[in-house]
């Protein structure tokens, strides 16, 4: 996803306060994958990796889509 | 859809723009109109008290007379009973109650029921309403398994519950709320339907109606009350599983959810991830008791819980608030404190650049 700048500097806080605790991304009221922030962004590029059902990625996909059309 | 579970990483760095949409989103059956109900003689073919109801006395004979409303449809004259003697803490546990059939021919079901009513029941005077929903186990037609559980609510919380129309339903099925079987609807939405019917036929305080169910009926529970959240004051689901998806609708009801953190029949974590849900979507009025240790009889801690009463009891629709907290927009990371990191305002667009392990874009 594309962040604001402010977007990632509250990313890029999370990640360093962190210090490898879990974070959620939901859609909706959905849980789409939970994530641990170990490392802090490289080259202002946010690598998440987890693991999700592919539903609940079209749910993402759809849901993140139309919300960014919205606006 | 076949679930396929990928691995995935996201980076964010490309912006498409005019991505199509994969699928639809489905959407709950919620049903509202509701149509001529009626109750059915099938002791006796009386055409104009269409009504069957019986007591049960356990220690107090009680008789019965034709009680009619005639300002409204001949079809919900109801037998009352001329006093209900009610005396709370019998040997079973459970006080008089009137067992009765709901025909509801709006939704093709038939749903036995058990009724409460008050000792003191006055027409002038506005009763609150506990709406409860049996587990699996009770499912049936003999209308008396449904109270097997609830034997605490009346035992160890009589001051309460005495002061309540108390309605027990049992489905001879599933509970399902979003099921249209052709012919018939799911029997949650009759036992909607039957709350309704109640409310004509009593004298009930609309601003104070609680649900609640274990296990089973803790799954219909969250159903209604997502889909009903203007009718219920409070719902308490014990031992249940939800919806995460329809959280956004629970975020103005006062829930109080209660789960064994032991139970091997319906993991905690469901309704774990109810709590947190509602929560993520801005609820303040959610309360998760883990019971630690605890297995699948969770109601027998909740029922017998005197502060889970008193503060159901409390919770009155015409006083409450909306929560000043709006519901946050579709997309959000949540850090594990459950405050929101990002959220849809943080994003100028969608990175569709996912790509599974080995690179190779999706």
């Amino acid at each position: 996803m594309i962040l604001t700048d402010e977007g990632k500097e509250k990313l890029k806080n999370a990640y360093v306060k962190s210090g490898g605790k879990e974070f959620t991304v939901y859609c909706r009221m959905q849980k789409i994958y939970s994530f641990t922030a170990t490392e802090p962004p490289v080259d202002n590029k946010f690598v998440i990796s987890g693991v999700f059902k592919i539903d609940n990625y079209l749910a993402y996909y759809n849901m993140l889509n139309d919300a960014c059309i919205e606006k | 859809m076949k679930k396929v579970i990928v691995a995935f990483l996201i980076i964010s760095v490309l912006c498409l723009n005019g991505c199509k949409k994969l699928s639809s989103d489905t959407s709950s059956d919620i049903l509202s109109n509701i149509s001529s109900i009626e109750y059915v003689d099938n002791l006796n073919d009386s055409s104009d008290a269409s009504i069957i109801s019986s007591i049960n006395s356990t220690t107090n004979s009680t008789t019965s007379s034709v009680v009619s409303d005639n300002s409204s449809d001949t079809q919900n004259t109801i037998i009352r009973p001329e006093k209900v003697k009610t005396i709370y803490g019998f040997k079973e546990g459970i006080s008089d109650h009137i067992k009765n059939t709901f025909y509801d021919t709006k939704n093709g079901n038939t749903l036995q029921y058990c009724l409460f009513i008050p000792d003191d029941y006055s027409a002038n005077k506005k009763y609150p309403v506990i709406l409860f929903l049996h587990g699996a186990g009770e499912i049936g037609t003999d209308n008396a398994s449904q109270l097997t559980n609830i034997k605490n609510m009346f035992s160890k919380n009589p001051d309460y519950v005495s002061q309540a129309i108390v309605i027990c339903p049992q489905t001879p099925e599933w509970w399902r709320l979003d099921r249209d079987y052709g012919d018939r609807k799911g029997t949650l939405s009759s036992a909607m339907n039957l709350l309704e019917e109640i409310q004509k036929q009593y004298s009930c305080d609309e601003n104070r109606i609680y649900l609640t169910g274990l296990s089973m009926g803790g799954y219909a529970t969250w159903e209604l009350l997502q889909n009903y959240s203007h009718i219920f004051a409070a719902g308490v689901p014990v031992c249940g599983f939800g919806n995460e998806m329809n959280a956004a609708a629970l975020v103005d009801i006062p829930i109080r959810i209660y789960h064994g953190t032991a139970d091997p029949t319906v993991s905690f974590s469901s309704s774990q991830s109810m709590y947190d849900a509602i929560v993520a979507a801005g609820g303040k009025k959610v309360e998760l008791f883990p019971l630690e240790g605890v297995g699948h009889d969770a109601w027998s801690y909740a029922y017998a819980d005197t502060t889970m009463f008193e503060w159901m009891f409390s919770q009155d629709k015409s006083k409450s608030t909306p929560s000043p907290i709006k519901p946050v927009g579709p997309f959000r990371i949540v850090d594990s404190n459950g405050n929101n990191v990002i959220t849809i305002d943080d994003v100028i667009d969608v990175d569709y650049s996912i790509v599974n392990l080995e690179n190779r874009v999706m």
